[in-house]
């Protein structure tokens, strides 16, 4: 992507999240919308690739605790 | 800025829960006694540290009284019978007032008594009142606009680290002898850095949240802030195991966690875990000299790196901030100038994350943990790394409510205890050295689910392999900073 399509994504993206907030949420903004904006697309971008290839159609939330049990230590029998 | 004026080593504050218990069992001094002697110790205390939103002298001296009449009659509720404490004000004590460190809460009473308080209760420990915190459990460095920042007790110009910002400084100050965090994304384990002290973010479940203010439900550790692991495992000892009233909780043993922490930790297998981010140069050098102690006792330590460390910590981002968001929704939509800066600009982004991203998050958790224990931590028992990749911060420093610093902040101080969060790993921070101006360095161990005993029994021989001394250190602290 050009830096010129870029610009222009993210004040797409600021000026969507500025609406957002008021629109949807009924909330305004005390923070700099290009600061905002920056946070949601670090995060969105960081999850999306940490995704990729991992989601099944057999995944549950509740798979986590079950592995935790599962995988627990052996010193937490110890008496 | 005045200094800190330390216990002398024999005060009985110093000692350890073990030993006062002994000295209360032994009718040596009652409970009355030691809760007043910890009561004029919070009072002295408070203008310089401001770790307490509240001192409830008298319900603590009712306490104390009636601990004594319970045991002159012969009976002892628990090991922490007579055992002053206090906690950070964000969990619920019934028909009491909780602020959270906010002003958006208003004056709501708890309703019904946190779990984690009441086990305290029944145990015998006697609570001095709430402990000062960052603004809605969020933020970690101790700074509140609305209560007064809680200030560092080895250098008051310095942060005391937060969220559990009043749990570090009032124990890290010889007040009280323990006291409870609650950590999303490091939130008990950086105060106890900071202050040099031992701090427990249990396996997720371990410890029940029921009556604990969230920030994130699926990230939220209750776990104990002490001056040593010792302490730490009387304290957890009395916390974990199920709760009917935390639907996270897991069912899992409870071992006695004083009775094999000499034991649990025999031959650990270690790594160091490193790539995350650079490290100051005084963090290298201490954390590297305890390298070679921990392969002086245990053997060889390898070095492993993890590539989903940093998918971890921002999904625990994720969900901190989308679950935050949802939760204060009403609130930042009503009352929103009550919130200070830091806290609306970091709860705003969860608003708008894709719910597509928050659930992908939820959704491949197990998976990520899968890779990390079979991957990273294949044929380990504990991975170390520094608790914080920095050295303490001055306040001005750390000063998240100068608009568009909070983000930057929070990103320096988390880089190596929130993905722990998201793996649900239990972790525990304890002090190894200190910089070059005397302020605390932590390690950070990390072991596999439920391995709470192990941490603690490492943690234990180690602290007494590098000869700890929290008290000595903190007084040449004090002398450094004279001079400079």
């Amino acid at each position: 992507m050009s830096d010129r399509g870029h610009q222009s994504d993210l004040e797409a993206i600021q000026a969507a999240l500025k609406q957002t907030s008021e629109l949807l949420h009924g909330i305004v903004s005390r923070s700099d919308i290009k600061q905002i904006s920056a946070e949601v697309l670090r995060l969105n971008e960081a999850v999306r690739r940490g995704a990729a290839g991992r989601i099944q159609s057999g995944d549950h939330p509740q798979d986590f605790a079950m592995l935790l049990l599962a995988e627990a230590d052996d010193t937490n029998r110890m008496s | 800025m005045t200094q800190l004026p330390l216990n002398p080593s024999s005060d009985i504050l110093e000692a350890s829960i073990t030993e006062v218990g002994a000295r209360l069992r032994r009718k040596e001094l009652s409970a009355e006694q030691l809760t007043r002697h910890a009561l004029d110790r919070a009072v002295k205390t408070q203008p310089l540290l401001n770790a307490f939103i509240d001192i409830w002298a008298d319900s603590a001296i009712a306490q104390a009284k009636q601990l004594d009449l319970e045991a002159a009659s012969g009976n002892w509720r628990g090991p922490l019978h007579g055992i002053p404490l206090a906690h950070k004000d964000c969990f619920e004590r019934e028909g009491l007032p909780m602020t959270v460190g906010s002003k958006v809460t208003g004056a709501e009473l708890g309703r019904v008594t946190a779990t984690a308080l009441q086990r305290l209760g029944q145990a015998g420990a006697v609570d001095l009142g709430p402990l000062n915190m960052n603004e809605m459990v969020a933020g970690p460095t101790g700074q509140n606009p609305h209560f007064g920042d809680c200030r560092n007790s080895w250098d008051s110009d310095r942060i005391s680290g937060g969220s559990s910002s009043g749990s570090g400084a009032a124990v890290g100050a010889g007040v009280i002898y323990g006291a409870l965090g609650s950590d999303t994304g490091g939130s008990t384990r950086l105060p106890a850095s900071m202050n040099g002290l031992f701090g427990m973010k249990g396996t997720y479940g371990r410890v029940s949240r029921a009556g604990c203010f969230p920030r994130a439900f699926s990230l939220d550790c209750v776990g104990p802030i002490a001056r040593s692991a010792q302490d730490c495992a009387i304290l957890l000892q009395v916390l974990a195991g199920w709760d009917s009233r935390d639907a996270s909780s897991l069912e899992a043993p409870v071992p006695n966690y004083l009775s094999i922490i000499e034991t649990a930790g025999q031959a650990s297998r270690w790594a160091v875990l490193e790539g995350i981010v650079a490290y100051h140069p005084d963090i290298n050098r201490v954390f590297e000299s305890f390298i070679e102690v921990i392969q002086k006792r245990y053997g060889d330590v390898g070095r492993v790196q993890s590539k989903e460390i940093a998918t971890c910590y921002a999904m625990a981002d994720i969900f901190s901030k989308v679950e935050a968001a949802t939760l204060h929704g009403q609130w930042m939509r009503e009352r929103r100038d009550l919130y200070s800066q830091a806290v609306f600009s970091r709860t705003e982004p969860g608003l708008h994350v894709p719910a597509v991203r928050y659930l992908e998050a939820l959704q491949m958790r197990a998976k990520i943990l899968h890779e990390f224990l079979h991957g990273t931590m294949q044929e380990l028992d504990v991975l170390v790394c520094p608790t914080m990749p920095i050295p303490v911060p001055t306040r001005e420093e750390a000063d998240v409510e100068t608009p568009g610093k909070v983000f930057g902040v929070v990103t320096a101080l988390t880089p190596l205890v929130r993905p722990f969060n998201y793996l649900g790993l239990p972790s525990l921070t304890m002090p190894i050295g200190v910089d070059r101006v005397g302020m605390p360095i932590g390690a950070q161990l990390v072991g596999r689910p439920f391995a709470e005993a192990r941490l603690l029994s490492v943690a234990h021989q180690l602290s007494k392999d590098i000869a700890w001394d929290r008290l000595a250190n903190m007084q040449k602290a004090q002398a450094l900073k004279v001079e400079n």
